[in-house]
């Protein structure tokens, strides 16, 4: 049944592997899994960005529908289906997950206590004042434009960004044989750090860290020792332990463990989750009861203790045994030229402030 | 010379009969039927006998005839360094410091050595004269089929102080033994360019394939320095390792998790034969055992092989036996479960080897079986006695074996059970109405969307579809039971029906009961699509291996563009596809007219004008990636013959470079007279001169380097047909920036003209991007991203019907190439991928969006 002359060429097995999987790596690497070191933003964040400022959504505006936002990146800019694009929309809306969040979310966009949000023909959104700022100047031919998927339209290559995105709400991401891990930090820290670096090009990452003093999450928490925050910043890798905060509350008679404040992206009800097996494990005494009262006032997690517990050292269990205490790789690595780069401080502001220069000069 | 000439000169007789002859009735079959081919002529004739056939593996195979010499003048002691360069016009060039082909008259035959033992069959050194002891050649018929094959071949010998040169085309003598300078070293040089007459599926030489060889040669000869140059992208490599096979056996194994750090090393010799055993255990599933006799590579295996594999099981089962290692309930030991996880090379030097065909792939010598046994058993029981806690070790991990081995088949077997009772085939799978294998399709289809086009798309009386949904697991990362418990395998595995793994019983791989004898991965043509093609092809490689090897595994080839102009819609297959047709459609209502003369040139002329300057263009690529300055060697033309200069010597002096062109032999042999304390053009050039110490004198050291400049021949050809066809080929590029801009405006060179429009064009290379502007003009250009974009019909058109389609078909010529690119890129270390990635960031073929 097969034609006579069918056309087969041959292909070493070696060979396809090598081409597709390179292919599919660099693909990921360079246009999917890791931030440019410009803006900050993956394409997919961009794109949602980008179609929001077409829609006009702006902070004064009406919310609209996250379906018609979700459904607009994915026709127009980002070819990969709508179930994709909702959650980074969402993730970009969520001010325990972004330290200054791009999006401003109307509706149920879940919790930091690991809730779902709504479904996306509920939700709406709009863009955030920060957004606004990333999109300033868009059209004044400040920043290369592209061709989209299909060539029917243009998008930016990469946004205007008056607001340092990449280091004031960081980034992760895992793409094939590297991945980047960048905490976020403080706008007031980093525009101090900028003005300095401006002024004195010459300066070390030491210098800068006077402005910057560490790493600032948006749930809170403490960051444990000052020299690994350091190193990082110098190397750009490195290892920093978070804990949450925690104060101990008499209440008739009984004393209490009270969480306030967790680490970034772990849950309050897992560590609620923990510290219940801890006890059923009989690996901690002295806890008679744990509450998990988080609502929208914030975090609250009540530990109840027995009456002969000290609360020092059911604490420093705690500590111990639960994600009240994790650790967060530092690992800054961003798209810079078209190339990964592993970046310290002072590369990557000096990465966005290059950029800042010649969008100022363009726009002039 | 003359007589010389005319005894190798061959066959005066005209063509030999062709096979076709013999069945025209009319004529008589007698004696006048019958033909001898003399000398060369054979090869050229029957290439098949001697190098295989004439595809890829075949137009390697000559490299490597012409590289095992260089290799048999190591085996004898006297050369260290062998160098090999592909050219961009497709030449290569072998070059090796050893004692030099000899040169002097034959006194029997008449000519010299070397023009001896390059043209006629069966004249060698290699038959117990004394020369070479142990040599992988032995049929004295290697580099003459080289010699015959090729367009061109030459032959530089250093030898006495002399440096000699000798031409041959096709076989024949076309310049005959001269002295072009003086040497300093020996060595011999031989360069190549494969005949397209006899290789008509390719001439391309592939840097892996070379690569891969070069470095087992690296590994297998100790101390011995190969370097690998590719000038058509700029690379090279140098293979050196001191460590020899244990090297090796780390290199081979350095992506992966090892048992024992160190591998186990057996080297003995027995009467005149030599063996050496070198192996070690990793952590993976997967053998690897490679065999060579006298540095030849073995894949089919022989005796060697089956001497070591019964000497490894035998010694391992004793030791465990010995120690009371193995518990009454675990399942016996078997060559299976001592090769898991096993990288071994076992190499042999022996005199007379004797191969199972020519092409040497299965060493079938009956003596060596019983030595290599003897000494692989011998030295393993020794290194067992003094390494308890290794051998422990390597016993755990063959229990191990066993033992998941045996989960694996009840496994195996509960999943063929629960498809057998579960109606057969997966939900999924739209099968065909064709009972006979041989005869069906299966198409592995990405996702559900794309799945129902192919469904809707097929010939439903041998095509079957499959879909699968998403990304299938990694099972280079993943245990068999994790594997066997995802949905997508198991509809894979009982779609084509087969069984999976290597080992024996129920469940186990039986190629016979193959449901399809073409299966085709069919994936979306975005960059997912090959992440999901390579995961397909993971599966397949580990666990149906042997559908890979005999070429069951197909990969569709979906069109990448569709292009559309007014009404009309196309369908292309590739980039290059792609230029042809904006090509095309660019020449299709203009002309290209010659301002001097207002002659024009039409549709059909001016493609074939294009089509060369594109392979110019490609040359000239090469030629600056080499530092060529492309405007002045185009300068240097002989504008009688067309001839380009062949060499290129840089003469650096006091920091300033100065380049001359040289015509040709002679003019090298002149300028090396001038210019006497410089080496002549040799593959070695690249070392200091002998003055090259500073502080001597004053005046700084001048450093000659002459290169040849293979390409010459291939450009000449090409200017000439632009030339025959009307073009001013000193004006290829556009002229010097200070001349562009004089005071009144340059004269164009063409004028491409489109009704009333006329563009200026100022030099021959602006024709081509300009034309395809012109192309794109109009033109709706759409790149497919997924299946589910086609009509069935489409789909039909394109990809599924056999008439129309083109299938790539999986092949592996190299296995232990694939095993490392497989255990790299989808392994679980992460630090060798990410340096692969590294690496080959350049090759990247198309970025996502």
């Amino acid at each position: 049944m097969y034609a006579q002359n069918e056309k087969l060429i041959p292909i070493n097995i070696a060979d396809e592997m090598q081409k597709s999987f390179i292919d599919y790596s660099m693909s990921v690497i360079i246009s999917r899994a890791l931030p440019d070191a410009r803006d900050g933003l993956k394409p997919s964040q961009r794109r949602i960005l980008f179609a929001m400022h077409e829609l006009g959504l702006l902070p004064n505006r009406q919310h609209r529908k996250c379906a018609k936002i979700a459904g607009d990146t994915s026709g127009n800019y980002h070819p990969h289906g709508e179930q994709v694009i909702y959650p980074t929309l969402v993730h970009m809306a969520q001010d325990f997950a972004l330290r200054y969040p791009l999006v401003d979310g109307q509706g149920n966009f879940g919790s930091i206590d690991g809730d779902d949000p709504a479904a996306m023909r509920y939700t709406e959104a709009r863009l955030s004042p920060i957004a606004v700022l990333m999109l300033n100047d868009l059209d004044k031919e400040t920043v290369d434009f592209q061709p989209n998927y299909d060539e029917t339209r243009t998008e930016p290559k990469v946004l205007p960004a008056a607001f340092p995105n990449l280091i004031c709400n960081g980034s992760t991401g895992i793409a094939v044989g590297m991945a980047t891990s960048i905490p976020p930090h403080n706008l007031r820290e980093v525009v101090d750090a900028c003005i300095h670096l401006i002024d004195h090009n010459d300066c070390t990452v030491d210098d800068l860290c006077r402005f910057i003093t560490g790493p600032d999450f948006p749930a809170g928490g403490v960051i444990c020792g000052r020299g690994p925050i350091l190193s990082a910043y110098r190397t750009g890798r490195g290892i920093i332990t978070l804990r949450g905060r925690a104060g101990i509350e008499e209440v008739q008679g009984r004393n209490q463990i009270v969480i306030t404040q967790v680490p970034f992206n772990v849950a309050p009800s897992a560590i609620e989750t923990q510290i219940a097996h801890l006890v059923n494990e009989k690996e901690i005494e002295g806890i008679a009861d744990v509450r998990n009262e988080t609502n929208k006032d914030g975090v609250r997690l009540v530990v109840e203790l027995k009456r002969d517990a000290t609360p020092k050292l059911v604490l420093n269990n705690i500590i111990k045994h639960t994600q009240f205490e994790t650790t967060f790789g530092i690992n800054m690595v961003a798209i810079d030229h078209g190339r990964p780069r592993t970046l310290d401080l002072k590369q990557m502001l000096n990465c966005y402030l290059d950029h800042r220069h010649e969008v100022v000069v363009r726009r002039l | 010379m003359a007589d010389l000439q005319s005894d190798t000169t061959i066959s005066q007789s005209g063509v030999p009969a062709e096979p076709g002859d013999v069945s025209r009735p009319i004529e008589k079959y007698d004696a006048s039927k019958i033909d001898k081919l003399e000398g060369l002529d054979a090869v050229r004739k029957r290439p098949g006998m001697y190098i295989g056939d004439p595809d890829e593996r075949g137009l390697h195979q000559c490299v490597f005839e012409v590289l095992d010499n260089s290799i048999d003048e190591h085996l004898a002691g006297f050369c260290d360094t062998i160098k090999v360069t592909v050219h961009a016009d497709g030449s290569i060039t072998v070059a090796d410091n050893g004692r030099g082909i000899p040169v002097d008259i034959h006194p029997k035959w008449k000519m010299p050595a070397v023009e001896l033992v390059l043209t006629n069959l069966h004249a060698g050194g290699k038959f117990g004269q004394g020369a070479y002891k142990y040599s992988g050649g032995l049929h004295g018929v290697g580099a003459k089929c080289t010699n015959a094959l090729s367009e061109w071949f030459e032959a530089e010998i250093s030898r006495d102080q002399k440096v000699y040169h000798m031409k041959f085309a096709r076989g024949k003598t076309v310049s005959p033994l001269e002295v072009i300078g003086k040497a300093r070293h020996t060595g011999t040089k031989i360069t190549f360019k494969p005949d397209p007459e006899i290789f008509t599926i390719t001439t391309n030489f592939k840097y892996d394939l070379i690569a891969a060889r070069l470095r087992e040669l690296a590994f297998l000869n100790p101390g011995l320095t190969i370097v690998l140059a590719d000038e058509r992208d700029n690379k090279s490599e140098t293979f050196f390792y001191k460590g020899g096979i244990p090297e090796f056996v780390k290199e081979l194994n350095h992506a992966k998790e090892t048992v024992h750090p160190k591998p186990i090393a057996i080297s003995k010799q027995k009467d005149e034969i030599f063996v050496d055993v070198v192996l070690q255990y990793n952590d993976s599933y997967a053998d690897t055992i490679l065999c060579f006799a006298n540095s030849i590579s073995n894949p089919d295996g022989g005796t060697h092989l089956s001497g070591f594999r019964t000497a490894l099981t035998r010694a391992i089962n004793q030791f465990a036996k010995a120690n009371n290692l193995i518990k009454e309930k675990d399942p016996a030991i078997t060559g299976d479960d001592v090769r898991e996880g096993l990288t071994a090379v076992v190499s042999v030097k022996l005199p007379n080897p004797r191969f199972e065909s020519q092409t040497k792939v299965k060493l079938v010598n009956t003596e060596i079986e019983g030595i290599v046994s003897s000494v692989t058993y011998d030295g393993l029981m020794t290194y067992f006695d003094g390494n308890g806690t290794i051998a422990r070790r390597i016993v755990d991990k063959c229990l191990t074996a066993a033992r998941a081995r045996d989960a694996a088949r009840k496994a195996r077997e509960a999943v063929r059970k629960s498809a057998l009772t579960g109606g057969g085939l997966p939900g999924k799978l739209a099968d065909c109405s064709e009972r006979d294998p041989k005869l069906c399709e299966l198409y592995i289809v990405e996702g559900d969307s794309a799945g129902g086009t192919a469904r809707m798309g097929r010939d439903r009386r041998f095509q079957a579809i499959l879909p699968i949904r998403g990304k299938i697991i990694n099972v280079e990362k993943a245990r068999v039971d994790k594997m066997l418990g995802n949905e997508e395998i198991r509809a894979i595995i009982t779609a084509i029906g087969t069984g999976i793994g290597t080992g024996e019983g129920e469940g186990a791989f039986d190629i016979e009961k193959l449901r399809y004898h073409r299966i085709v991965i069919m994936t979306d043509a975005d960059v997912d699509g090959s992440h999901i093609r390579t995961l397909l092809l993971t599966f397949f490689f580990r666990q149906m291996r042997p559908l890979v090897e005999k070429g069951f595994i197909y990969i569709a080839q979906p069109p990448l563009y569709r292009v559309k102009r007014k009404n009309r819609e196309e369908y292309v297959e590739n980039t290059e596809q792609l230029d042809k047709m904006l090509i095309e459609l660019g020449t299709e209502d203009v002309k290209l007219v010659r301002t001097r003369d207002q002659r024009e040139f039409k549709a059909a002329q001016l493609t074939a004008l294009l089509e060369t300057l594109a392979e110019l263009e490609r040359l000239a690529d090469a030629l600056k990636r080499r530092r060529v300055d492309f405007q002045r060697y185009l300068e240097c033309r002989d504008p009688q013959t067309g001839a380009l200069p062949q060499y290129m010597a840089r003469i650096k002096r006091d920091g300033e470079e100065e380049i001359h062109f040289l015509k040709d032999d002679k003019a090298l042999r002149r300028f090396n007279e001038e210019h006497e304390q410089a080496e002549t053009a040799d593959a070695f050039v690249e070392q200091e001169p002998a003055n090259g110490k500073s502080g001597e004198g004053t005046a700084q050291p001048v450093k000659i380097k002459v290169g040849e400049i293979y390409e010459s021949q291939e450009v000449a050809k090409l200017l000439s047909a632009l030339e025959k066809k009307g073009l001013e080929v000193d004006r290829y590029l556009p002229p010097p920036r200070e001349e562009a801009h004089p005071r009144e405006e340059p004269q164009p060179l063409f004028e491409i003209v489109e009704g009333d429009n006329r563009t200026p064009l100022f030099s021959v290379s602006e024709i081509l991007p300009r034309i395809k502007e012109f192309g794109k003009r109009g033109l709706t250009i759409q790149r497919y991203k997924g299946l589910g974009e086609m009509d069935p019909e489409q789909l039909w058109e394109t990809t599924l019907d056999p008439a129309r389609r083109k299938l790539v078909k999986v092949e592996m010529p190299d296995f232990a190439k694939a095993e490392e690119i497989f255990t790299i890129c989808m392994g679980d270390e992460v630090e060798p991928r990410r340096q692969f990635i590294e690496e080959n960031a350049l090759n990247v073929r198309n970025l996502d969006v």
